[in-house]
C-alpha cells in the first residue's frame, strides 16, 4: 500500500496543505494573517480568515522553509505549508520574516573560548552581531547537528545559535568544539 | 514416550546399580530415570527416581568420594564415587489414578491421586531440580504444572507431551548425576545456573587459543609491540652496565681499555638513552593504534554475538550484566593483549636475563642474593592475593553505593511524596560508610604489609653490598662490578612484582575470554531455517494449531491453543492479566518457538519461513513502547528508514501524535530518550502506532495499543485505526472490551486456554466468561457515567 496515494488514509489523516491556490497570506499589523479556501459545506463563505497566525517549523534543523505548520492562536493547526518557495515573492517574504522573528538565531562565525566549570560550559564566540557569550548546561543535548552538517547550539536560556558545518570552521574553533560533537 | 523407547538407555550412575538391585529393582526394566534434591522428609540429599512399568522407586542419600581427599595419593588416582543411602521408598503406579506436579514457593512436589481421590505426596524437590519433577509428572501421564495457592489443578490428557524425557543435558551432551546444574566432570555446582560452564574444568588453553586466533588478525602489530618491548628491556639492562660497571672499570680506571675516553662513553650513554626513548615512543604508538583497533573489534564481536541471540537470552536473569559484559570484558581483554601478554613475556625475559648476567658476573653474590628472592616472591604472591580480596570488597562497596544512589535519585518523586528524605539519607549513610570502610581497609592493608617487601629488598641489597664490599676489598671483584650488580638488584623487583600481579589479573581475563567464546558459540533458540520457504512478504493467513508454550518449561503459559485468523480479518483476544494474550503475539513474531504444536502463516510453518520476511510482514503496537535516543523523526522512521517526510507526517497525523509533536519547540526534530524530552505513556504509544502505520504490514498486532490513552484520545484515533486495519490481518488484544466490538471473531483466554470463541453477539448470547467480563466493565463504566 502506498501511504501517500491512499485517499482514504489522507482523509483520515486530515492533512490540509496550504498552497498559493488554497490560501492567501497577508500582513495585519505586525503579524501574519491567513485566509484559507473553505471546503466546508456548512458555510457559504469561500474563504475563512484567521487574523493572526503562528508559524512553526516541523523539522527546524533540516528544513528551514519547508513543512511549516500554520497554527491559530489556540495552537490548532490550520494547515501545512509544504514549500514556501511556491508562493509569490511578497508572501514568501512575509513568511520568511515571520519565521526569522520566531526562530531568532544568532549566527556564529568562530568560537573564541570554551570553559568547562562545575557542569556548566561558558562559551565566547564571534557572531554576526559581534562578540557573544553564553552558557550551556548539558553539552550533550545542547549541541545538535542538522542533516547538512550545520551545528545548532541551545543555551541555558533556550536561545539558539548556529555554526557553519564543522569542516568549514577555522582551526581554533574546530579544536575547541571537536570534543563536544 | 519413555527414555528406553526414545532409543536411549536411561543414564544410571554405576554406583547406584548395586543399591537398586539390593532393593530388588531390575535396572534393565527402568524406563525413566531422573533425580531431585530433597527427600520426602524435606532433607537435602541426592535423590534418584527410577520408574518401571508398574513401580516408582525413590532412593535418597548422598554421593561421596571414596578415599581421603587430602591424601597426596588421591591427587594422582581418579576418585571413585560411592552412594550412602538415607531413604528408600517404593510406590505402586497402579495405586494412583493420576499424578500431578504442584509448584511450591521454593520447589515442587509430585502428588499421586489414589483411588479414593486423596492426594499423596510422592517426591519433593527444590526449585533447582523442579524441571526434572515436571518431566517426571509428564511421563507418568498428566502432570501439568499449577502454581502454589491455585485450587483445582489442571489435569493433562494423560498422554504426555513427548518432550525431553531425561534431565536437560549440558553442551557436551553429558549430565551430572547430581543434575543439570552441576558439572558432570568435577561435580561442582555451576557458578551461574544460566551459564553451564564450570570454571574449574574449563579448558583454559582451548579458550585462549580460540581468542588468540582472533588476535592474530593483528599479528604484525603484536610482533612489533613485543619486539619494541624486548628492545626496550634489552636497552634497559644494557644501560646500567655502561653507566656504572663499564664507566668505573674501563673508563675511570687506569687499567681500563677505554681509560680517559670520556666523550666516547658519554656519547654511548646518551645514544643508549635516545635509542631507548625512540623505542618507547614507537612502542606507545603501536600500542595506541593496535589498542584502539582491538577494542573496537572486540566490542563489535561481543555486541554482534549478543544481538544474534534470541529474545529468551535477553529476558533471562543473566542479561542484567550484558552491558557490563560488553564494556568490561572488552576492557579486560584489551588489557590482556595490549598490556598483559606483552609485558608478561617481557617480565619473564627480563628476570631471566638479569639473573643470567648476575650469575655470570659473580655466581657467589648472585646465589647469596637469590636466596631472598623466593621469600619475596612468596610474600608478594600472598600480599596480592589478600589485596585482591580487599579490592573485591571495595568494588562491592562501590557497586552497592551506586545502586542505592541511582535507586534513590530515580525514585526521588516517590521519596519526596512519602517524606522519606531522612530514611533515604540513612540508607545512603549505611552503604557510604561500608564503602569508605572498605577503601580504608584496603589502603591500611597495603600501607601496613607492603613495607615488609621493601624491608626484605633492603636486607637483600645490604647483604650483597656487605659481602660484595668485602669481595671488592679482597680484590675478588671490581668496584664497578659491585655497582652494576646493585643496579641490577634494583631492576629485578619491578618485573617480578609485575609478574605476580599479572597472574591474578589473568584469571579475570580468562574468565572474560570464556564468556566471549561462549557467546560466540551460542546457538540462538530461534534459528533461521536451513532451507527457508522463499517468501518476501506474507499475505497474513494465521493458523495456530494445538500450541503449548511456557517461558519456564515447568509452567506452561499457553495450553493447547488453536485458532485461525483468515487474511484481512480481525481477531480480538480477551482475558485477564497473565492469561497469555501477549505471549501469542510473541509467538507469531517468532520471538520464541512453541513447545508443542505449530503456527502457520499463509499455510507454511513459521519455523520454515525466513525470519526477516516474517517480521517485515508484521507490525506490533504493544503496551510498552521503546523509544531510542534520537529525534522524534528518527524514532518514527525506525519502522521504515526510507519513509518520506510526507509519509512520516501522515503516520503521525493518523496516530494522533502530530498534535503533541507540534506543541514541542523543535517539533519533529525534538530529541527524545536519554537526556532529551520526556514523553508520557500515551504520547509514546501514539509514536508506536505511527511506526506501525509507516511499516504498512500484512499482519498488525495491537497489544493494548490504546491502553495508555484517555477515552477521548482513544476515540479520536479509533476511526483512524479502523482504516488502518482494513485489508490487513489484525490481532487486537485489549482489556477494554468496547474496543473489540468490530472484531470478526473473539477468543477468550483463561489460564492459558481458549475457553470461548465467537463474535461479540454470539459470546454475549452464550452468557459465558466474555459476558461476565463485559457486564463487569459495563457496570464499572456506568458507575463513572461513561457509556461503553
Amino acid at each position: 500500500m502506498d501511504l501517500i496515494n491512499d485517499s482514504e488514509l489522507i482523509r483520515a489523516a486530515g492533512i490540509t496543505y496550504l498552497t498559493p491556490e488554497t490560501c492567501l497570506i497577508k500582513k495585519k499589523g505586525d503579524f501574519l494573517s491567513v485566509s484559507v479556501k473553505n471546503n466546508s459545506e456548512e458555510s457559504d463563505e469561500s474563504f475563512v480568515s484567521y487574523d493572526r497566525v503562528n508559524l512553526h517549523r516541523m523539522f527546524p534543523y533540516d528544513s528551514e522553509y519547508k513543512y511549516i505548520s500554520v497554527l491559530d492562536l489556540d495552537s490548532v493547526e490550520i494547515g501545512i505549508i509544504k514549500d514556501v518557495s511556491v508562493f509569490d515573492a511578497d508572501a514568501r517574504e512575509l513568511i520568511e520574516n515571520e519565521l526569522h522573528r520566531k526562530y531568532y538565531v544568532c549566527r556564529l562565525h568562530r568560537i573564541e573560548s570554551i570553559l568547562d566549570r562545575y557542569g556548566y560550559s561558558y562559551w565566547k564566540a564571534e557572531s554576526s552581531d559581534g562578540e557573544v557569550s553564553f552558557t550551556l548546561r548539558d553539552t550533550y543535548s545542547s549541541i545538535l547537528k542538522s542533516s547538512d552538517g550545520e551545528i545548532f547550539i541551545i543555551d541555558i536560556d533556550g536561545n539558539r545559535y548556529d555554526l557553519p558545518p564543522f569542516d568549514s570552521l577555522d582551526k581554533k574553533s574546530k579544536k575547541l568544539i571537536d570534543i563536544y560533537l | 514416550m519413555d527414555q528406553k523407547k526414545s532409543g536411549r538407555q536411561p543414564d544410571i550412575p554405576s554406583y547406584l546399580t548395586p543399591l537398586f538391585e539390593l532393593h530388588g529393582v531390575d535396572t534393565n526394566s527402568i524406563m525413566f530415570f531422573t533425580n531431585t534434591d530433597l527427600t520426602l522428609s524435606r532433607v537435602r540429599s541426592d535423590t534418584y527416581v527410577a520408574v518401571t512399568e508398574d513401580k516408582i522407586y525413590v532412593l535418597s542419600g548422598s554421593v561421596v568420594l571414596r578415599g581421603d581427599e587430602k591424601s597426596p595419593v588421591f591427587m594422582w588416582k581418579k576418585a571413585k564415587e560411592r552412594f550412602e543411602e538415607l531413604e528408600f521408598e517404593k510406590f505402586d503406579r497402579n495405586d494412583y489414578s493420576d499424578f500431578l506436579y504442584e509448584e511450591q514457593v521454593s520447589g515442587g512436589v509430585l502428588i499421586g491421586i489414589d483411588g479414593s481421590g486423596s492426594a499423596r505426596l510422592l517426591i519433593c524437590s527444590t526449585n533447582t531440580q523442579k524441571e526434572n519433577l515436571t518431566l517426571l509428572a509428564e511421563y507418568l501421564g498428566g502432570g501439568r504444572a499449577h502454581r502454589h495457592g491455585e485450587h483445582e489443578p489442571h489435569r493433562g490428557d494423560g498422554a504426555g507431551h513427548g518432550g525431553r524425557m531425561s534431565p536437560p543435558h549440558d553442551g557436551d551432551g553429558k549430565v551430572s548425576p547430581k543434575g543439570p546444574l552441576y558439572c558432570p566432570k568435577c561435580g561442582k555446582k555451576y557458578a551461574d545456573p544460566h551459564r553451564k560452564t564450570c570454571l574449574h574444568c574449563m579448558d583454559k588453553g582451548k579458550v585462549f587459543r580460540r581468542v588468540l586466533t582472533f588476535v592474530m588478525k593483528y599479528k604484525v602489530q603484536v610482533i612489533s609491540l613485543v619486539t619494541c618491548l624486548i628492545l626496550s628491556s634489552a636497552l634497559g639492562i644494557f644501560a646500567p652496565y655502561i653507566s656504572s660497571g663499564f664507566y668505573y672499570d674501563q673508563v675511570l680506571n687506569r687499567a681500563g681499555r677505554f681509560y680517559g675516553q670520556l666523550i666516547f662513553v658519554l656519547s654511548l650513554i646518551v645514544g643508549t638513552k635516545i635509542l631507548s626513548m625512540i623505542v618507547t615512543i614507537i612502542n606507545s604508538l603501536v600500542t595506541a593504534r593496535m589498542g584502539a583497533k582491538i577494542w573496537y573489534d572486540l566490542r563489535k564481536v561481543i555486541f554482534e554475538s549478543i544481538e544474534r541471540l534470541s529474545l529468551k537470552f535477553f529476558t533471562d536473569k543473566q542479561t542484567g550484566s550484558l552491558m557490563t559484559q560488553v564494556s568490561r570484558d572488552s576492557d579486560i581483554m584489551f588489557w590482556l593483549f595490549a598490556n598483559g601478554i606483552p609485558y608478561y613475556l617481557v617480565s619473564i625475559t627480563q628476570v631471566i636475563a638479569i639473573a643470567v648476567i648476575m650469575f655470570i658476573m659473580s655466581p657467589k653474590l648472585a646465589l647469596l642474593y637469590f636466596i631472598t628472592v623466593p621469600v619475596i616472591f612468596i610474600i608478594m604472591k600472598r600480599l596480592f592475593s589478600s589485596m585482591g580480596k580487599y579490592h573485591g570488597k571495595r568494588y562491592t562497596g562501590a557497586r552497592k553505593l551506586n545502586s542505592v544512589l541511582s535507586d534513590t535519585i530515580s525514585g526521588m518523586r516517590v521519596v519526596k511524596a512519602f517524606s522519606k528524605e531522612q530514611e533515604g539519607s540513612d540508607r545512603f549513610k549505611v552503604v557510604n560508610d561500608a564503602s569508605a570502610r572498605a577503601g580504608k581497609e584496603a589502603t591500611f592493608y597495603s600501607e601496613r604489609k607492603f613495607p615488609i617487601v621493601d624491608i626484605l629488598m633492603v636486607v637483600g641489597q645490604l647483604t650483597v653490598m656487605g659481602v660484595g664490599g668485602w669481595m671488592v676489598v679482597s680484590g675478588e671483584i671490581t668496584y664497578g662490578m659491585l655497582i652494576t650488580f646493585t643496579a641490577y638488584i634494583a631492576m629485578i623487583y619491578s618485573p617480578m612484582s609485575q609478574f605476580v600481579r599479572m597472574s591474578y589479573q589473568a584469571t579475570d581475563a580468562i574468565n572474560a575470554m570464556g564468556r566471549l567464546v561462549e557467546i560466540m558459540d551460542a546457538n540462538p533458540d530461534v534459528e533461521e531455517p536451513e532451507n527457508p520457504v522463499p517468501k518476501d512478504r506474507l499475505c497474513g493467513d494465521i493458523e495456530i494449531d494445538h500450541v503449548d508454550f511456557g517461558y519456564d518449561k515447568s509452567r506452561m503459559i499457553l495450553k493447547d491453543i488453536s485458532f485461525t485468523v483468515p487474511h484481512g480479518t480481525i481477531l480480538g483476544i480477551v482475558g485477564h492479566t497473565g492469561a497469555g494474550k501477549s505471549t501469542i503475539a510473541n509467538l507469531i513474531l517468532r520471538m520464541y518457538d512453541v513447545d508443542r504444536g505449530e503456527i502457520r502463516l499463509d499455510g507454511e510453518p513459521i519455523r520454515e519461513l525466513p525470519i526477516k520476511a516474517l517480521r517485515d510482514s508484521i507490525a506490533i503496537v504493544s503496551q510498552e513502547t521503546y523509544l531510542f535516543v534520537g529525534t522524534i523523526l528518527e524514532n518514527i522512521r525506525y519502522a521504515r528508514a526510507d519513509a518520506t517526510l510526507d509519509e512520516v507526517l501522515m503516520a503521525a497525523k493518523i496516530s494522533g501524535a502530530h498534535d503533541f509533536i507540534m506543541k514541542l519547540p523543535d517539533a519533529y526534530s525534538t530529541l527524545i530518550g536519554f537526556g532529551g524530552q520526556q514523553l508520557s505513556g500515551g504520547e509514546k504509544q501514539r509514536l508506536s502506532i505511527a511506526r506501525a502505520i509507516l511499516r504498512d504490514p500484512s499482519i498488525l498486532i495491537l497489544d493494548e495499543a490504546t491502553a495508555a490513552m484517555d477515552t477521548q484520545t482513544e476515540r479520536k484515533i479509533q476511526s483512524a485505526l479502523e482504516i488502518l486495519v482494513r485489508g490487513k490481518t489484525t490481532i487486537m488484544i485489549a482489556h477494554r472490551l468496547s474496543t473489540l466490538r468490530n472484531a470478526d471473531k473473539l477468543i477468550v483466554l483463561k489460564d492459558g486456554e481458549v475457553c470461548e470463541s465467537g463474535t461479540h453477539d454470539e459470546l454475549i448470547r452464550a452468557k459465558g466468561e466474555y459476558f461476565k467480563l463485559y457486564s463487569l466493565q459495563l457496570a464499572a463504566l456506568k458507575n463513572v457515567g461513561v457509556e461503553a
